[in-house]
């Protein structure tokens, strides 16, 4: 008897050890099992081999891909450089050496690589480095780009210019005081109809359709880089004559007429008054060097035909299809607690 | 200068070396201590200087325009129509004023050309330079007046009316000096 009590306890001190493991046993079991069956059928696991084989094989390339890019590829820069605080104050061109194969793609990538590594009284303005603030314009080979959204020409020197005919603070940075007064001029901001001007401002908003909306599509996107009006000829000659007698230059002009299309505002004819003189619109010679230089594809060359058509009331604001205001619900998006 | 101050005041306790310190004439401190009158001043309004004045006065260089400017076919077709608007009002001043003065008759120094003897090539080279901007300017002006009614604007428009106006400008040229009244008819007229 007392051998088989012995027995029986050696039997539950196991089991019981047993099942005190038991819970780690199987979770390590399920794990291994769960990984051996990652794959439900063979073709899946072959597949899934191949796409390891692949993956490696890519590393392999970029790899080799990298070794390629270490060979520098030298690339000259020809800069127009002013400082106003050197006693020689002429502008003179300077060039830069750099390897576009440790360089980002784009001219502004180049400029801020000499900036770091080269010359760091080189000045340009910057800001967004993708095209929507409009602060890096310059003229690249002769032509004016966003130097954020041009790419680097691999071959051959790139001569990078400030706008053309502007008045140079430093090295690329041009005074842009008269073109924004220009843009300031044509009263950049909606004027709304005497009648519905009685509630304070913010309290309502003005309704427009879809449709009305989409008219000043290729209006509402400039930027005001300065690009198109730098490029014009009769910019040039015409734009920096004292102010009323100005021409005020494709930027202005399509700004202008995106408030004559808005439907919201109603001071329409008192815009196209403002225009009305021999200089603001006419000096426009449809050169069309503003369409094809804009960095962000508008056609302020259009804009002024356009706007010649309604100063000539050829062409008239057609009515909105929705007209009036609604009540401005500020807290429409947010829980009511919050708001609170 | 509180410093100084305090020094100054503090003269008698510092001792005879503080103030000797303090109060001689010719290099003590106290010299720079100076009476100062503070008044009010009503607030000068800012110059108004126009923009050119300004950037001349800061003798800011203008950035290079026309030099660096790339040729493209936008702007040279533009200036063209300008060119060859002169050399037509050129050529009819130039005739006009040359018809008055002159005193042979215009078709006697047509003539007296064809009798210099330049040959046909020659001729017709001088024929076309007369053609040629009265066709240009013609149909980039009828490129114009589309372009006043709102259409064509886009860029890939005006490149492609540029091009065909391009064209029907050298074939209309080339045309009018193929063109040569056949000598029969002026003989029927006469």
């Amino acid at each position: 008897m007392s051998i088989l009590r012995k027995l029986l306890r050696a039997l539950v001190v196991s089991i019981h050890i047993f099942l005190s493991y038991y819970h780690y046993f199987s979770h390590l079991h399920k794990k291994t099992y769960f990984q051996q069956r990652r794959f439900f059928s063979v073709t899946e696991f072959k597949y899934a081999q191949k796409q390891e084989d692949k993956g490696t094989k890519e590393d392999k390339d970029t790899k080799k891909k990298d070794e390629k890019k270490k060979v520098p590829r030298m690339k000259t820069f020809k800069i127009y450089r002013f400082d106003p605080e050197t006693g020689n104050k002429k502008p003179k061109m300077q060039s830069y050496t750099i390897d576009i194969n440790d360089c980002r793609p784009m001219i502004l990538d180049a400029l801020m690589k000499i900036k770091t590594e080269q010359d760091s009284t080189l000045s340009f303005r910057k800001s967004c480095r993708e095209g929507i603030c409009g602060s890096c314009g310059v003229n690249v080979d002769g032509i004016n780009r966003l130097a954020c959204l041009h790419k680097i020409r691999p071959r051959g020197t790139t001569k990078i210019y400030p706008l053309p005919h502007m008045y140079v603070i430093k090295d690329l940075i041009v005074d842009m005081n008269k073109f924004l007064a220009q843009h300031s001029r044509i009263k950049p901001y909606p004027i709304p109809k005497q009648e519905h001007c009685v509630k304070a401002e913010g309290e309502e908003q003005f309704l427009q359709s879809i449709k009305d909306r989409e008219k000043m599509d290729g209006l509402v996107e400039c930027i005001l880089c300065a690009c198109c009006s730098t490029s014009c000829p009769e910019y040039w000659w015409h734009g920096h004559t004292k102010a009323p007698n100005d021409f005020l230059g494709p930027a202005a002009l399509l700004n202008a007429y995106r408030w004559i299309v808005d439907t919201r505002d109603g001071a329409t004819q008192e815009r196209l008054n403002d225009l009305k003189n021999y200089y603001n619109v006419y000096r426009c010679h449809q050169i069309n060097n503003c369409t094809s230089v804009c960095p962000k594809r508008l056609e302020p060359g259009r804009a002024i035909a356009q706007l010649r058509l309604h100063l000539a009331r050829f062409k008239k604001k057609p009515k909105p299809d929705m007209e009036g205001k609604v009540p401005a619900d500020p807290y429409k998006a947010c829980p009511k607690d919050e708001c609170e | 200068m509180s410093l100084i101050f305090r020094l100054a005041g503090a003269g008698n306790r510092l001792g005879p070396i503080g103030c000797q310190f303090m109060r001689h004439d010719k290099s003590g401190l106290i010299s720079f201590v100076r009476p100062v009158t503070l008044k009010a001043q009503a607030a000068q309004p800012p110059k108004e200087e126009g923009h050119d004045e300004r950037n001349m006065r800061l003798k800011r260089p203008q950035s290079p325009h026309l030099t660096i400017y790339a040729p493209q076919l936008t702007s040279m077709l533009s200036i063209s129509h300008r060119f060859t608007g002169m050399a037509l009002s050129a050529y009819v001043i130039a005739l006009g004023i040359g018809a008055i003065v002159l005193p042979e008759s215009i078709p006697d120094y047509i003539e007296k050309l064809e009798c210099l003897e330049i040959g046909e090539v020659g001729i017709s080279i001088i024929k076309f330079f007369l053609a040629f901007p009265l066709s240009y300017h013609f149909w980039n002006g009828i490129r114009h007046l589309l372009w006043d009614t709102g259409r064509f604007l886009t860029i890939k428009e005006v490149y492609i009316t540029g091009y065909i106006m391009l064209t029907l400008a050298i074939a209309t040229a080339i045309g009018l000096t193929m063109l040569c009244v056949p000598p029969e008819e002026e003989q029927r007229e006469e």
